[in-house]
């Protein structure tokens, strides 16, 4: 792609380059982004229905744009950038945002509020003891196979996270077992519009029938609470509250299942790195970071839309139009993370962005480095001869959530 | 140095409380509370740090 180039203000986006653009490495963001940080680093970019979007490339300029308040996150404006024609039929078919997420302050702090306590640093630490035996089930269980091979993913990196999400909001393991089934519908680049808004469909009835469930049979949950202190009185209506706890079900383990499978990938590619976490295991949270940083898996969804002119980078981004704060980039800028393409556990890695910056930054940040710390502590430690069964080449990625479909291993 | 925080802002991201847990707490909705306006050493550049990370800029220090 030619970075110089300047389109006229009559150019249509079509002479822009393609976004989101290709990975040549599937642990690494796209080569592209170095080259914009160094000589664009705010660049207009081309969307898959023709809209033209700002991609923000730096450290600095990732987070200053994320916190600026003439941002929003609101994803039905005409102008927000939505990466995948499923995407946009699924989170815009209600003329409104579909929850807190896509809200702008003050509602999106009054909504958001809802949940805060159930993600604090107090209460997540209150959980610990019960995820680490959640980790030790699930390690028992695979390590339990005569012939000492799984699928990694299957078998550890995604039943940890949904027990733990399941432990949290109260619902049976199962019920979410199930909606992880019927969500592989309802995203993806390529999948069908109409599909994904029918899959989504299916999803909140489910999702309403356990809410039901728990007005039939209040206990001290988080459901029940919600419903008792954010239903009832009206402070969100049902459809809000399913939507809502739909979407929290759904990043509550999506996004830990792909750290926990590539974080392992990564230790097992890198043999120094895991030999000297095993020998100082209190260099754990450390690692935690370093992983979060060079994985940076949610690397496409800090999307904004501007709502009022922004002088950015050298460039100014017209109200209106659509940015997309790149923050895998962010974690990759050599400005704040020196020789940024190497993975190093020992290396300061705590600013990083992987939770993304602003309002809207990570809900569940502190149970997913919990959970994560926990996990690669006892993977490593009970599961020491560990190894990929496949060449990586042959590895299947997930696109829009950066993530591994599956992944052979043995022990 | 002198720590500032602004709960009408704060969406209980957890990162000062995380990093500078001596200085910075959570009340029972997941907010912010200062347990300590005034920092020195190594709380200080804790606080420092927990300022520079509050996704909602909700922490303010001075010098």
């Amino acid at each position: 792609m030619t970075l110089t180039h300047e389109p006229s203000p009559s150019a249509s986006a079509g002479d822009l380059p393609a976004f989101p653009m290709a990975r040549e490495c599937p642990f690494s963001p796209p080569l592209a982004y170095k080259q914009m940080r160094e000589e664009r680093p705010v660049a207009p970019v081309r969307l898959w229905n023709g809209n033209k979007a700002w991609l923000v490339t730096r450290f600095d300029d990732v987070r200053k744009i994320l916190a600026d308040k003439r941002v929003s996150n609101n994803i039905t404006h005409p102008g927000f950038p939505v990466l995948y024609a499923a995407r946009a039929a699924v989170m815009q078919q209600h003329g409104k945002p579909p929850y807190f997420h896509f809200m702008d302050p003050p509602e999106h702090t009054e909504h958001r509020r809802m949940f805060t306590q159930d993600f604090s640093v107090i209460r997540v630490k209150e959980l610990e003891e019960e995820i680490q035996s959640i980790v030790d089930e699930v390690i028992d269980e695979m390590l339990a196979d005569a012939d000492r091979s799984a699928d990694y993913v299957k078998a550890i990196a995604l039943p940890i996270p949904t027990r733990v999400i399941a432990r949290v909001f109260g619902i049976p393991y199962a019920d979410v077992v199930k909606l992880q089934t019927m969500m592989n519908a309802t995203s993806g680049f390529n999948q069908d519009p109409e599909v994904a808004k029918s899959s989504y469909k299916r999803l909140e009835a489910y999702v309403g029938e356990l809410i039901a469930q728990k007005e039939a049979n209040p206990s001290t949950d988080t459901i029940s609470r919600l419903v008792t202190e954010q239903l009832r009185p009206g402070h969100i209506d049902r459809p809000g509250l399913i939507r809502v706890l739909l979407f929290l079900l759904i990043v509550g383990h999506e996004t830990t299942t792909s750290m926990i499978a590539l974080g392992t990938l990564m230790l097992l590619e890198h043999p120094e790195q895991r030999e000297k976490l095993i020998s100082d295991p209190s260099l754990t949270q450390n690692a935690v970071e370093e992983l979060l940083r060079y994985l940076s898996i949610v690397h496409l969804t800090t999307c904004r839309v501007a709502i009022e002119d922004i002088e950015i980078g050298g460039e100014t981004i017209k109200a209106g139009e659509g940015i997309v704060a790149l923050i895998s980039s962010a974690n990759r800028d050599a400005a704040q993370f020196p020789n940024p393409d190497v993975l190093d556990i020992d290396r300061e890695a705590r600013t990083h962005v992987a939770f993304g910056f602003g309002v809207h930054q990570c809900l569940g940040q502190t149970l997913a480095r919990l959970e994560l710390r926990i996990a690669l502590n006892a993977i490593l430690k009970r599961i020491p001869t560990l190894k990929l069964a496949q060449p990586i080449d042959d590895l299947k990625f997930k696109a829009y959530i950066n993530g591994v479909q599956s992944m052979n291993v043995t022990w | 140095m002198r720590v500032i925080i602004n709960t009408s802002t704060c969406v209980g991201s957890g990162e000062c409380a995380s990093n500078a847990e001596t200085v910075f707490t959570q009340d029972d909705r997941g907010l912010v509370v200062l347990l300590k306006a005034d920092v020195q050493g190594e709380e200080a550049e804790a606080a420092r740090m927990a300022a520079f990370l509050c996704p909602s800029r909700s922490i303010t220090v001075e010098d």
